[in-house]
Protein backbone atom coordinates (compact mmCIF):
# COMPACT_ATOMS: atom_id res chain seq x y z
CA UNK A 1 0.00 0.00 0.00
CA UNK A 2 1.26 3.54 -0.52
CA UNK A 3 2.46 5.66 2.32
CA UNK A 4 3.01 8.95 2.83
CA UNK A 5 6.23 9.32 4.23
CA UNK A 6 7.71 12.71 5.54
CA UNK A 7 11.17 13.47 6.29
CA UNK A 8 12.99 16.20 8.07
CA UNK A 9 9.89 18.76 6.42
CA UNK A 10 9.93 22.74 7.26
CA UNK A 11 9.38 26.16 6.31
CA UNK A 12 12.02 28.53 7.52
CA UNK A 13 10.56 30.84 9.93
CA UNK A 14 7.48 29.02 10.03
CA UNK A 15 7.71 25.59 11.19
CA UNK A 16 10.54 23.50 12.60
CA UNK A 17 11.23 19.91 10.71
CA UNK A 18 9.54 16.62 11.75
CA UNK A 19 9.10 13.45 10.53
CA UNK A 20 6.24 11.02 9.65
CA UNK A 21 4.90 8.53 7.92
CA UNK A 22 1.13 8.15 7.55
CA UNK A 23 -0.87 4.74 5.81
CA UNK A 24 -3.51 5.69 3.31
CA UNK A 25 -7.18 6.02 4.02
CA UNK A 26 -6.12 7.43 7.48
CA UNK A 27 -7.80 11.22 8.61
CA UNK A 28 -5.15 13.06 10.18
CA UNK A 29 -6.33 16.26 12.16
CA UNK A 30 -3.66 19.32 12.47
CA UNK A 31 -4.92 20.86 15.99
CA UNK A 32 -3.03 24.02 17.20
CA UNK A 33 -3.49 27.62 18.40
CA UNK A 34 -4.16 30.17 15.52
CA UNK A 35 -0.75 31.02 14.28
CA UNK A 36 1.11 27.86 15.08
CA UNK A 37 2.04 26.90 11.21
CA UNK A 38 -1.32 25.03 10.26
CA UNK A 39 -1.72 26.52 7.10
CA UNK A 40 1.97 26.66 6.05
CA UNK A 41 2.32 23.06 7.21
CA UNK A 42 -0.71 22.04 4.55
CA UNK A 43 1.01 24.41 1.90
CA UNK A 44 4.55 22.96 2.30
CA UNK A 45 2.79 19.19 2.30
CA UNK A 46 1.32 19.76 -0.85
CA UNK A 47 4.05 21.40 -2.24
CA UNK A 48 2.60 24.58 -2.95
CA UNK A 49 5.83 26.62 -0.67
CA UNK A 50 9.17 25.69 -0.84
CA UNK A 51 10.98 24.59 2.08
CA UNK A 52 13.36 21.86 3.73
CA UNK A 53 13.00 18.33 3.53
CA UNK A 54 11.53 15.62 1.48
CA UNK A 55 7.68 14.03 1.08
CA UNK A 56 7.17 11.02 -0.84
CA UNK A 57 3.58 9.67 -1.76
CA UNK A 58 3.66 5.46 -2.22
CA UNK A 59 7.42 5.59 -2.58
CA UNK A 60 8.05 8.32 -5.37
CA UNK A 61 9.74 11.61 -3.76
CA UNK A 62 7.25 14.86 -4.83
CA UNK A 63 10.62 16.28 -6.52
CA UNK A 64 10.67 13.35 -8.84
CA UNK A 65 7.11 13.98 -9.94
CA UNK A 66 6.40 16.71 -12.63
CA UNK A 67 3.67 19.42 -11.59
CA UNK A 68 1.17 18.05 -13.73
CA UNK A 69 1.62 14.53 -12.13
CA UNK A 70 1.44 15.84 -8.42
CA UNK A 71 -1.94 17.47 -9.37
CA UNK A 72 -3.52 14.02 -10.15
CA UNK A 73 -2.16 12.37 -6.74
CA UNK A 74 -2.72 15.23 -4.13
CA UNK A 75 -5.55 18.07 -4.16
CA UNK A 76 -4.92 20.82 -1.38
CA UNK A 77 -7.92 23.41 -0.28
CA UNK A 78 -6.56 26.51 0.39
CA UNK A 79 -7.61 29.32 2.00
CA UNK A 80 -9.07 32.31 -0.08
CA UNK A 81 -11.38 34.98 -0.12
CA UNK A 82 -13.98 35.42 -2.52
CA UNK A 83 -12.26 36.51 -6.24
CA UNK A 84 -13.81 38.89 -8.47
CA UNK A 85 -14.52 36.44 -11.18
CA UNK A 86 -17.57 36.31 -13.06
CA UNK A 87 -17.40 32.67 -14.10
CA UNK A 88 -20.09 30.98 -13.36
CA UNK A 89 -19.86 27.99 -10.41
CA UNK A 90 -19.80 25.01 -13.12
CA UNK A 91 -17.07 26.54 -15.53
CA UNK A 92 -14.97 27.06 -11.93
CA UNK A 93 -15.27 23.14 -11.44
CA UNK A 94 -14.84 22.09 -15.00
CA UNK A 95 -10.87 23.10 -14.25
CA UNK A 96 -10.92 20.46 -11.49
CA UNK A 97 -12.17 17.63 -13.92
CA UNK A 98 -9.15 15.17 -13.33
CA UNK A 99 -7.95 14.48 -17.65
CA UNK A 100 -8.88 11.55 -18.97
CA UNK A 101 -12.32 11.14 -17.24
CA UNK A 102 -14.98 10.17 -19.16
CA UNK A 103 -18.06 12.45 -19.88
CA UNK A 104 -20.96 10.39 -17.88
CA UNK A 105 -18.62 9.89 -15.39
CA UNK A 106 -17.67 13.39 -14.90
CA UNK A 107 -21.74 14.63 -15.27
CA UNK A 108 -22.67 11.77 -12.58
CA UNK A 109 -19.66 13.08 -10.06
CA UNK A 110 -20.47 16.86 -10.77
CA UNK A 111 -23.88 16.04 -10.09
CA UNK A 112 -23.90 14.18 -6.56
CA UNK A 113 -20.78 17.00 -5.28
CA UNK A 114 -23.55 19.69 -6.15
CA UNK A 115 -26.39 17.66 -4.61
CA UNK A 116 -24.54 16.78 -1.52
CA UNK A 117 -22.84 20.16 -0.70
CA UNK A 118 -25.72 21.75 -1.62
CA UNK A 119 -25.06 23.79 -4.92
CA UNK A 120 -27.68 22.16 -7.21
CA UNK A 121 -29.45 25.54 -7.88
CA UNK A 122 -25.32 28.05 -7.94
CA UNK A 123 -24.37 25.92 -10.37
CA UNK A 124 -24.82 28.46 -13.23
CA UNK A 125 -24.10 31.57 -10.87
CA UNK A 126 -21.23 33.56 -11.10
CA UNK A 127 -18.07 33.72 -8.80
CA UNK A 128 -18.16 37.17 -7.56
CA UNK A 129 -22.20 36.83 -6.58
CA UNK A 130 -21.49 33.69 -4.19
CA UNK A 131 -21.55 34.27 -0.18
CA UNK A 132 -18.42 33.00 1.66
CA UNK A 133 -20.13 29.84 2.89
CA UNK A 134 -21.22 28.93 -0.90
CA UNK A 135 -17.96 29.67 -1.69
CA UNK A 136 -16.35 27.65 0.71
CA UNK A 137 -18.53 24.74 -0.67
CA UNK A 138 -17.46 25.27 -4.12
CA UNK A 139 -13.65 25.23 -3.24
CA UNK A 140 -14.80 22.03 -1.33
CA UNK A 141 -16.71 20.25 -4.60
CA UNK A 142 -13.47 21.03 -6.78
CA UNK A 143 -11.09 19.74 -4.52
CA UNK A 144 -13.58 16.48 -3.97
CA UNK A 145 -13.32 16.46 -8.18
CA UNK A 146 -9.64 16.28 -8.45
CA UNK A 147 -9.08 13.27 -6.81
CA UNK A 148 -12.79 11.91 -7.30
CA UNK A 149 -12.37 7.91 -7.38
CA UNK A 150 -14.41 7.29 -10.41
CA UNK A 151 -12.94 9.76 -12.56
CA UNK A 152 -9.11 9.73 -11.26
CA UNK A 153 -8.10 6.41 -9.70
CA UNK A 154 -4.67 7.66 -9.02
CA UNK A 155 -5.79 10.23 -6.20
CA UNK A 156 -3.76 9.06 -2.95
CA UNK A 157 -3.52 12.80 -1.04
CA UNK A 158 -6.01 15.27 -0.07
CA UNK A 159 -5.30 18.02 2.13
CA UNK A 160 -7.81 20.51 3.69
CA UNK A 161 -7.12 23.51 5.36
CA UNK A 162 -10.13 24.95 7.54
CA UNK A 163 -12.57 22.80 5.55
CA UNK A 164 -15.49 23.34 7.89
CA UNK A 165 -15.37 27.32 7.84
CA UNK A 166 -18.51 28.92 7.00
CA UNK A 167 -20.64 25.36 7.24
CA UNK A 168 -23.64 25.43 8.93
CA UNK A 169 -24.45 22.09 11.10
CA UNK A 170 -26.07 20.17 8.40
CA UNK A 171 -22.98 21.21 5.72
CA UNK A 172 -20.72 20.11 7.95
CA UNK A 173 -21.98 16.41 8.71
CA UNK A 174 -22.43 16.53 4.73
CA UNK A 175 -18.46 17.42 4.40
CA UNK A 176 -17.58 14.46 6.85
CA UNK A 177 -19.51 12.04 5.31
CA UNK A 178 -17.81 13.13 1.81
CA UNK A 179 -14.15 12.84 3.94
CA UNK A 180 -15.10 9.37 5.31
CA UNK A 181 -16.05 8.07 1.93
CA UNK A 182 -12.47 9.63 0.20
CA UNK A 183 -10.59 7.54 3.15
CA UNK A 184 -12.91 4.71 2.15
CA UNK A 185 -11.48 5.06 -0.86
CA UNK A 186 -7.97 4.57 0.24
CA UNK A 187 -7.29 8.44 0.23
CA UNK A 188 -5.15 9.95 3.21
CA UNK A 189 -6.96 13.24 4.12
CA UNK A 190 -5.03 15.30 6.53
CA UNK A 191 -6.96 18.59 7.48
CA UNK A 192 -6.54 21.68 10.20
CA UNK A 193 -9.25 21.36 12.55
CA UNK A 194 -10.41 24.26 15.38
CA UNK A 195 -13.40 22.23 16.68
CA UNK A 196 -11.39 19.63 19.17
CA UNK A 197 -14.62 17.32 19.66
CA UNK A 198 -15.22 17.10 16.32
CA UNK A 199 -11.23 16.23 16.21
CA UNK A 200 -12.44 13.79 19.02
CA UNK A 201 -15.34 11.77 17.12
CA UNK A 202 -13.69 11.76 14.05
CA UNK A 203 -9.64 11.49 13.27
CA UNK A 204 -7.92 8.44 13.00
CA UNK A 205 -4.86 10.32 13.94
CA UNK A 206 -3.86 13.65 15.42
CA UNK A 207 -0.81 16.30 15.08
CA UNK A 208 -0.61 19.08 17.88
CA UNK A 209 1.69 21.69 16.50
CA UNK A 210 2.43 24.39 18.89
CA UNK A 211 4.69 27.95 17.67
CA UNK A 212 5.88 26.03 14.67
CA UNK A 213 7.07 22.48 16.56
CA UNK A 214 5.25 19.32 16.43
CA UNK A 215 4.67 18.68 19.59
CA UNK A 216 2.68 15.58 19.71
CA UNK A 217 1.62 13.18 17.11
CA UNK A 218 -0.09 9.60 17.45
CA UNK A 219 -3.42 8.01 17.76
CA UNK A 220 -6.11 9.86 18.11
CA UNK A 221 -6.95 8.48 21.62
CA UNK A 222 -3.76 8.94 22.97
CA UNK A 223 -3.08 12.53 21.90
CA UNK A 224 -6.59 14.06 22.98
CA UNK A 225 -5.95 13.78 26.42
CA UNK A 226 -6.55 16.80 28.34
CA UNK A 227 -3.43 17.46 30.01
CA UNK A 228 -1.38 17.67 26.73
CA UNK A 229 -4.59 19.72 25.59
CA UNK A 230 -3.83 22.39 28.09
CA UNK A 231 -0.54 22.23 27.38
CA UNK A 232 -1.30 22.48 23.54
CA UNK A 233 -3.73 25.70 24.12
CA UNK A 234 -2.21 26.97 27.37
CA UNK A 235 -5.60 26.69 29.01
CA UNK A 236 -7.53 24.67 31.09
CA UNK A 237 -9.53 22.11 29.80
CA UNK A 238 -11.81 19.40 31.31
CA UNK A 239 -14.39 16.36 30.13
CA UNK A 240 -18.03 16.91 30.14
CA UNK A 241 -20.08 15.22 32.49
CA UNK A 242 -23.18 14.82 30.95
CA UNK A 243 -22.78 11.98 29.04
CA UNK A 244 -20.32 8.92 29.55
CA UNK A 245 -20.11 7.93 25.81
CA UNK A 246 -19.71 11.26 24.43
CA UNK A 247 -16.87 13.20 25.72
CA UNK A 248 -16.55 16.75 25.59
CA UNK A 249 -14.18 19.16 25.77
CA UNK A 250 -14.84 22.74 27.53
CA UNK A 251 -12.92 25.40 29.14
CA UNK A 252 -12.91 25.92 32.71
CA UNK B 1 -44.20 15.67 -11.48
CA UNK B 2 -42.25 14.20 -14.26
CA UNK B 3 -42.33 17.37 -15.46
CA UNK B 4 -40.39 18.71 -12.33
CA UNK B 5 -37.91 15.79 -12.74
CA UNK B 6 -37.06 16.56 -15.95
CA UNK B 7 -36.28 20.42 -14.94
CA UNK B 8 -33.96 19.22 -12.14
CA UNK B 9 -31.57 17.04 -14.42
CA UNK B 10 -31.87 20.04 -17.10
CA UNK B 11 -30.74 22.08 -14.33
CA UNK B 12 -28.24 20.01 -13.33
CA UNK B 13 -26.81 18.03 -16.28
CA UNK B 14 -23.05 19.71 -16.12
CA UNK B 15 -22.16 18.48 -19.78
CA UNK B 16 -25.13 20.47 -21.38
CA UNK B 17 -24.59 23.25 -19.07
CA UNK B 18 -20.83 23.29 -20.62
CA UNK B 19 -22.35 22.69 -24.38
CA UNK B 20 -24.79 25.53 -24.40
CA UNK B 21 -21.82 27.87 -23.17
CA UNK B 22 -20.04 26.87 -25.76
CA UNK B 23 -22.16 27.42 -28.18
CA UNK B 24 -23.60 30.66 -27.25
CA UNK B 25 -20.21 32.40 -27.05
CA UNK B 26 -19.50 30.85 -30.42
CA UNK B 27 -22.36 32.39 -31.73
CA UNK B 28 -21.25 35.70 -29.98
CA UNK B 29 -18.26 35.67 -31.62
CA UNK B 30 -18.99 34.76 -35.26
CA UNK B 31 -22.01 38.01 -34.76
CA UNK B 32 -18.67 40.40 -33.66
CA UNK B 33 -16.62 38.77 -36.41
CA UNK B 34 -19.14 39.57 -38.93
CA UNK B 35 -19.81 43.30 -37.47
CA UNK B 36 -16.41 43.93 -37.65
CA UNK B 37 -16.13 43.13 -41.30
CA UNK B 38 -18.94 45.39 -41.88
CA UNK B 39 -17.26 48.16 -40.41
CA UNK B 40 -13.69 47.74 -42.00
CA UNK B 41 -15.89 47.97 -45.71
CA UNK B 42 -17.49 51.22 -44.17
CA UNK B 43 -14.03 52.25 -42.54
CA UNK B 44 -12.88 51.87 -46.16
CA UNK B 45 -15.79 53.46 -48.01
CA UNK B 46 -15.89 56.60 -45.14
CA UNK B 47 -13.40 59.88 -45.58
CA UNK B 48 -13.04 63.10 -47.03
CA UNK B 49 -13.81 61.48 -50.23
CA UNK B 50 -16.96 58.91 -49.98
CA UNK B 51 -15.68 55.56 -52.12
CA UNK B 52 -18.28 53.04 -52.54
CA UNK B 53 -17.11 49.08 -53.02
CA UNK B 54 -18.18 49.66 -56.45
CA UNK B 55 -15.66 52.51 -57.44
CA UNK B 56 -12.51 51.00 -55.00
CA UNK B 57 -10.96 49.88 -58.23
CA UNK B 58 -10.96 52.66 -60.19
CA UNK B 59 -7.64 54.58 -60.32
CA UNK B 60 -8.78 57.72 -58.31
CA UNK B 61 -9.53 55.18 -55.88
CA UNK B 62 -5.86 53.55 -55.67
CA UNK B 63 -4.63 56.57 -53.82
CA UNK B 64 -7.47 56.77 -51.27
CA UNK B 65 -8.51 52.97 -50.41
CA UNK B 66 -4.92 51.44 -51.41
CA UNK B 67 -2.66 53.66 -50.29
CA UNK B 68 -3.99 55.68 -47.36
CA UNK B 69 -7.15 54.17 -46.02
CA UNK B 70 -6.01 50.37 -45.96
CA UNK B 71 -2.83 50.53 -44.24
CA UNK B 72 -3.99 52.72 -42.05
CA UNK B 73 -7.24 50.20 -41.07
CA UNK B 74 -5.21 47.21 -40.86
CA UNK B 75 -2.85 49.24 -38.42
CA UNK B 76 -5.78 50.00 -36.42
CA UNK B 77 -7.60 46.71 -36.51
CA UNK B 78 -3.74 45.08 -35.36
CA UNK B 79 -3.30 47.59 -32.07
CA UNK B 80 -7.17 47.27 -31.25
CA UNK B 81 -6.53 43.50 -31.08
CA UNK B 82 -3.14 43.40 -29.39
CA UNK B 83 -4.34 46.31 -26.88
CA UNK B 84 -7.43 44.05 -25.99
CA UNK B 85 -5.86 40.78 -26.09
CA UNK B 86 -3.18 41.91 -23.57
CA UNK B 87 -5.41 43.74 -21.00
CA UNK B 88 -7.08 40.25 -20.64
CA UNK B 89 -4.29 38.86 -20.30
CA UNK B 90 -3.10 41.04 -17.59
CA UNK B 91 -6.36 41.01 -15.71
CA UNK B 92 -5.81 37.18 -15.10
CA UNK B 93 -2.33 37.62 -14.29
CA UNK B 94 -2.52 40.01 -11.80
CA UNK B 95 -5.92 38.79 -10.49
CA UNK B 96 -7.66 42.20 -11.08
CA UNK B 97 -10.55 42.67 -13.66
CA UNK B 98 -8.74 46.52 -13.63
CA UNK B 99 -5.29 45.59 -14.69
CA UNK B 100 -4.80 47.59 -18.56
CA UNK B 101 -1.31 48.01 -19.95
CA UNK B 102 -2.39 51.32 -19.77
CA UNK B 103 -3.65 51.43 -15.82
CA UNK B 104 -0.19 50.34 -14.97
CA UNK B 105 2.11 52.18 -16.76
CA UNK B 106 3.37 49.49 -19.41
CA UNK B 107 2.55 51.87 -22.25
CA UNK B 108 3.65 55.12 -20.60
CA UNK B 109 7.08 52.42 -20.06
CA UNK B 110 7.31 52.15 -24.00
CA UNK B 111 6.45 55.58 -24.89
CA UNK B 112 9.79 56.56 -22.57
CA UNK B 113 11.89 54.15 -24.16
CA UNK B 114 10.36 55.86 -27.88
CA UNK B 115 11.33 59.34 -26.52
CA UNK B 116 14.52 58.17 -25.16
CA UNK B 117 15.39 56.51 -28.99
CA UNK B 118 14.17 59.59 -30.35
CA UNK B 119 16.35 61.49 -28.56
CA UNK B 120 19.30 59.45 -29.29
CA UNK B 121 19.07 58.49 -33.01
CA UNK B 122 17.67 61.99 -33.96
CA UNK B 123 15.58 62.60 -37.18
CA UNK B 124 17.37 59.23 -38.73
CA UNK B 125 15.17 56.98 -36.62
CA UNK B 126 14.58 53.46 -37.71
CA UNK B 127 11.18 52.20 -37.73
CA UNK B 128 12.59 48.57 -36.51
CA UNK B 129 14.43 49.92 -33.81
CA UNK B 130 12.03 52.40 -32.27
CA UNK B 131 9.71 49.66 -31.94
CA UNK B 132 12.40 47.59 -30.05
CA UNK B 133 12.72 50.02 -27.42
CA UNK B 134 9.10 50.46 -27.45
CA UNK B 135 9.06 46.49 -26.78
CA UNK B 136 12.05 46.87 -24.23
CA UNK B 137 10.44 49.51 -22.43
CA UNK B 138 7.07 47.89 -22.19
CA UNK B 139 8.32 44.86 -20.54
CA UNK B 140 10.78 46.56 -18.28
CA UNK B 141 7.51 48.10 -16.52
CA UNK B 142 5.73 44.49 -16.55
CA UNK B 143 8.64 43.02 -15.19
CA UNK B 144 8.85 45.68 -12.65
CA UNK B 145 5.21 45.10 -12.18
CA UNK B 146 5.73 40.74 -11.41
CA UNK B 147 8.50 41.55 -9.30
CA UNK B 148 6.51 44.05 -7.30
CA UNK B 149 4.15 41.60 -6.90
CA UNK B 150 5.78 38.60 -6.13
CA UNK B 151 6.43 40.25 -2.33
CA UNK B 152 4.64 39.47 0.65
CA UNK B 153 1.70 41.43 1.62
CA UNK B 154 1.24 42.43 -1.66
CA UNK B 155 -2.68 43.19 -2.54
CA UNK B 156 -4.21 43.76 -5.95
CA UNK B 157 -4.68 47.42 -5.01
CA UNK B 158 -1.29 48.05 -3.59
CA UNK B 159 -0.41 46.61 -7.32
CA UNK B 160 -2.68 48.96 -9.31
CA UNK B 161 -1.56 52.17 -7.26
CA UNK B 162 2.35 50.83 -7.97
CA UNK B 163 1.61 50.57 -11.58
CA UNK B 164 -0.24 53.40 -11.36
CA UNK B 165 2.93 55.77 -9.73
CA UNK B 166 4.94 54.00 -11.80
CA UNK B 167 2.83 55.34 -15.00
CA UNK B 168 2.84 58.96 -13.94
CA UNK B 169 7.09 58.80 -13.03
CA UNK B 170 6.89 58.07 -17.10
CA UNK B 171 4.77 60.76 -17.67
CA UNK B 172 6.55 63.13 -15.70
CA UNK B 173 9.71 62.06 -17.94
CA UNK B 174 8.37 62.34 -21.14
CA UNK B 175 7.10 66.31 -20.01
CA UNK B 176 10.20 66.67 -18.75
CA UNK B 177 11.36 65.58 -22.23
CA UNK B 178 9.30 68.31 -24.04
CA UNK B 179 11.52 71.30 -22.59
CA UNK B 180 14.69 69.44 -23.62
CA UNK B 181 13.90 69.00 -27.31
CA UNK B 182 13.68 71.06 -30.83
CA UNK B 183 10.41 71.62 -32.46
CA UNK B 184 10.14 68.28 -34.57
CA UNK B 185 11.18 66.21 -31.66
CA UNK B 186 8.42 67.88 -29.40
CA UNK B 187 5.98 67.63 -32.31
CA UNK B 188 6.89 63.63 -32.41
CA UNK B 189 6.81 63.18 -28.65
CA UNK B 190 3.10 64.99 -28.58
CA UNK B 191 1.79 62.68 -30.90
CA UNK B 192 2.69 59.90 -29.32
CA UNK B 193 1.80 60.56 -25.99
CA UNK B 194 -1.69 61.68 -27.55
CA UNK B 195 -2.10 57.83 -29.71
CA UNK B 196 -3.28 58.18 -33.01
CA UNK B 197 -3.12 56.67 -36.58
CA UNK B 198 -2.59 59.93 -38.70
CA UNK B 199 0.32 59.05 -40.72
CA UNK B 200 0.25 55.79 -40.88
CA UNK B 201 1.27 54.53 -44.72
CA UNK B 202 2.78 51.31 -46.06
CA UNK B 203 6.05 52.05 -44.58
CA UNK B 204 4.71 51.47 -40.97
CA UNK B 205 1.74 49.36 -41.04
CA UNK B 206 4.15 46.48 -41.98
CA UNK B 207 5.07 46.67 -38.08
CA UNK B 208 1.39 45.57 -37.81
CA UNK B 209 2.81 42.08 -38.97
CA UNK B 210 4.68 42.16 -36.16
CA UNK B 211 1.96 41.49 -34.18
CA UNK B 212 -0.23 38.97 -36.09
CA UNK B 213 1.93 35.51 -34.44
CA UNK B 214 2.08 37.15 -30.69
CA UNK B 215 -1.75 37.75 -31.14
CA UNK B 216 -2.16 33.84 -33.04
CA UNK B 217 0.00 32.42 -29.73
CA UNK B 218 -1.58 34.30 -27.14
CA UNK B 219 -5.19 34.06 -28.21
CA UNK B 220 -4.81 30.45 -28.61
CA UNK B 221 -3.42 30.18 -24.63
CA UNK B 222 -7.36 29.83 -22.94
CA UNK B 223 -6.86 27.00 -20.85
CA UNK B 224 -4.18 27.69 -19.32
CA UNK B 225 -5.14 31.64 -18.75
CA UNK B 226 -8.64 30.35 -17.44
CA UNK B 227 -6.69 28.39 -14.53
CA UNK B 228 -4.12 31.96 -13.89
CA UNK B 229 -7.26 33.89 -13.65
CA UNK B 230 -7.87 31.44 -10.84
CA UNK B 231 -5.39 32.41 -8.09
CA UNK B 232 -1.37 31.71 -8.22
CA UNK B 233 -1.77 28.68 -5.59
CA UNK B 234 -4.60 27.18 -7.13
CA UNK B 235 -2.88 27.67 -10.70
CA UNK B 236 0.18 25.33 -8.70
CA UNK B 237 -2.42 22.89 -7.12
CA UNK B 238 -3.77 22.05 -10.61
CA UNK B 239 0.00 21.66 -11.90
CA UNK B 240 0.49 25.20 -13.54
CA UNK B 241 3.98 25.64 -13.64
CA UNK B 242 2.98 29.70 -13.05
CA UNK B 243 6.29 30.84 -12.83
CA UNK B 244 7.02 29.72 -16.46
CA UNK B 245 3.59 30.60 -17.54
CA UNK B 246 4.12 34.37 -15.82
CA UNK B 247 6.99 34.97 -17.60
CA UNK B 248 6.13 33.82 -20.85
CA UNK B 249 2.85 35.94 -20.81
CA UNK B 250 4.73 39.04 -19.82
CA UNK B 251 6.93 38.85 -22.41
CA UNK B 252 4.15 38.68 -25.07
CA UNK B 253 2.49 41.74 -23.29
CA UNK B 254 5.45 43.77 -23.73
CA UNK B 255 5.76 42.57 -27.16
CA UNK B 256 1.95 43.99 -28.31
CA UNK B 257 2.03 46.39 -25.89
CA UNK B 258 5.47 47.64 -27.29
CA UNK B 259 4.75 47.19 -30.97
CA UNK B 260 1.04 48.71 -30.50
CA UNK B 261 2.79 52.13 -28.94
CA UNK B 262 5.63 51.81 -31.61
CA UNK B 263 3.03 52.15 -34.34
CA UNK B 264 0.12 54.60 -32.87
CA UNK B 265 1.23 55.84 -29.77
CA UNK B 266 -0.19 55.54 -26.31
CA UNK B 267 -3.99 54.45 -26.67
CA UNK B 268 -5.64 54.14 -23.44
CA UNK B 269 -8.92 52.40 -21.82
CA UNK B 270 -9.30 49.51 -24.84
CA UNK B 271 -6.86 47.29 -23.44
CA UNK B 272 -9.77 47.13 -19.86
CA UNK B 273 -12.55 48.19 -20.93
CA UNK B 274 -13.27 45.41 -24.12
CA UNK B 275 -12.30 42.43 -22.04
CA UNK B 276 -14.59 43.44 -19.31
CA UNK B 277 -17.74 44.04 -21.92
CA UNK B 278 -17.30 40.83 -23.52
CA UNK B 279 -17.12 39.75 -19.89
CA UNK B 280 -20.46 41.07 -18.82
CA UNK B 281 -21.40 40.02 -22.36
CA UNK B 282 -21.53 36.23 -20.93
CA UNK B 283 -18.30 35.60 -22.73
CA UNK B 284 -15.67 34.45 -19.16
CA UNK B 285 -14.36 31.41 -20.36
CA UNK B 286 -10.68 32.67 -21.63
CA UNK B 287 -10.67 29.81 -24.44
CA UNK B 288 -13.30 32.19 -26.25
CA UNK B 289 -12.35 35.32 -24.19
CA UNK B 290 -9.25 36.17 -25.56
CA UNK B 291 -10.28 35.19 -29.53
CA UNK B 292 -13.18 37.53 -28.61
CA UNK B 293 -10.87 40.12 -27.33
CA UNK B 294 -9.38 40.41 -30.53
CA UNK B 295 -12.39 40.91 -32.71
CA UNK B 296 -13.70 43.05 -30.02
CA UNK B 297 -10.63 45.32 -29.57
CA UNK B 298 -10.15 45.55 -33.26
CA UNK B 299 -13.87 46.63 -33.40
CA UNK B 300 -13.93 49.65 -30.80
CA UNK B 301 -10.78 50.68 -32.30
CA UNK B 302 -11.93 51.23 -35.70
CA UNK B 303 -15.01 52.48 -34.85
CA UNK B 304 -13.04 55.39 -32.97
CA UNK B 305 -10.55 55.98 -35.20
CA UNK B 306 -13.09 55.79 -38.15
CA UNK B 307 -14.92 58.44 -35.60
CA UNK B 308 -11.85 60.36 -35.40
CA UNK B 309 -11.48 60.82 -38.76
CA UNK B 310 -14.89 62.25 -39.70
CA UNK B 311 -15.86 64.18 -36.28
CA UNK B 312 -14.30 67.42 -37.35
CA UNK B 313 -14.87 68.31 -41.04
CA UNK B 314 -11.36 70.15 -41.24
CA UNK B 315 -9.33 68.33 -38.86
CA UNK B 316 -8.89 65.23 -37.25
CA UNK B 317 -8.77 64.08 -33.72
CA UNK B 318 -6.00 61.97 -32.06
CA UNK B 319 -7.84 58.48 -31.44
CA UNK B 320 -6.69 58.20 -28.03
CA UNK B 321 -8.39 61.09 -27.45
CA UNK B 322 -11.44 59.26 -28.37
CA UNK B 323 -10.99 55.82 -26.64
CA UNK B 324 -10.56 57.79 -23.61
CA UNK B 325 -13.49 60.38 -23.98
CA UNK B 326 -15.35 57.28 -24.13
CA UNK B 327 -13.43 55.13 -21.91
CA UNK B 328 -13.21 57.29 -19.02
CA UNK B 329 -17.06 57.30 -18.11
CA UNK B 330 -16.80 53.54 -18.43
CA UNK B 331 -14.27 52.95 -16.01
CA UNK B 332 -16.05 54.89 -13.45
CA UNK B 333 -19.32 53.21 -14.51
CA UNK B 334 -17.20 49.84 -13.88
CA UNK B 335 -15.74 51.05 -10.61
CA UNK B 336 -19.42 51.61 -9.14
CA UNK B 337 -20.66 47.86 -10.57
CA UNK B 338 -17.95 45.66 -9.52
CA UNK B 339 -18.84 44.31 -5.83
CA UNK B 340 -15.95 46.27 -3.87
CA UNK B 341 -13.83 47.45 -7.00
CA UNK B 342 -10.45 47.26 -7.25
CA UNK B 343 -10.03 47.25 -3.22
CA UNK B 344 -10.96 43.27 -2.52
Amino acid sequence: MTHLNISQLSVKGRFAPFDACVSPGQLVHLIGPNGAGKSSLLLRLAGLINGGGTISLGGTPFSAMSAQQLSTRRACLIQQDLPDLLIPVFSYLSFFIPKGALPDAVDAAIHTLASRLFLRDKLTRPINQLSGGEWQRVRLASVFLQLWPTLNPGGKLLILDEPANGLDIVQQIALDRLIEEMCAHGILVISSSHELNHTLHHANEVWMIKKGQMVRRGQCKEIMQIQQLNHLFDAQFHWGKNDADNLRYSLI
Amino acid sequence: MSQIQAEEVKETSFIQLNTNKKVVENIKLISMTFILALLVIFSLCAGDVWLTPDLWFSPEAELFIWNLRLPRVLSVIGVGAALALSGAVMQALFNNSLADPGLLGVSNGAGVAVVMAIFISGNTLHLGLLSGFAIGGAMVITLLLILFSLRQGINNTRLLLFGMALGIGCSAFMTWAFYFSNNVDMRKIIAWTLGGFGCIDWNEAWLALALIPAIGWLSCQGRVVNIIALNELTAKQLGVNIKHWRILLVLFIGWLVGVSVALAGMIGFIGFVVPHLLRLWGITDHQRLLPGCVVAGATVLLASDTFARLALASAEIPTGVVTATFGAPAFIWMLFRIPGGAAK
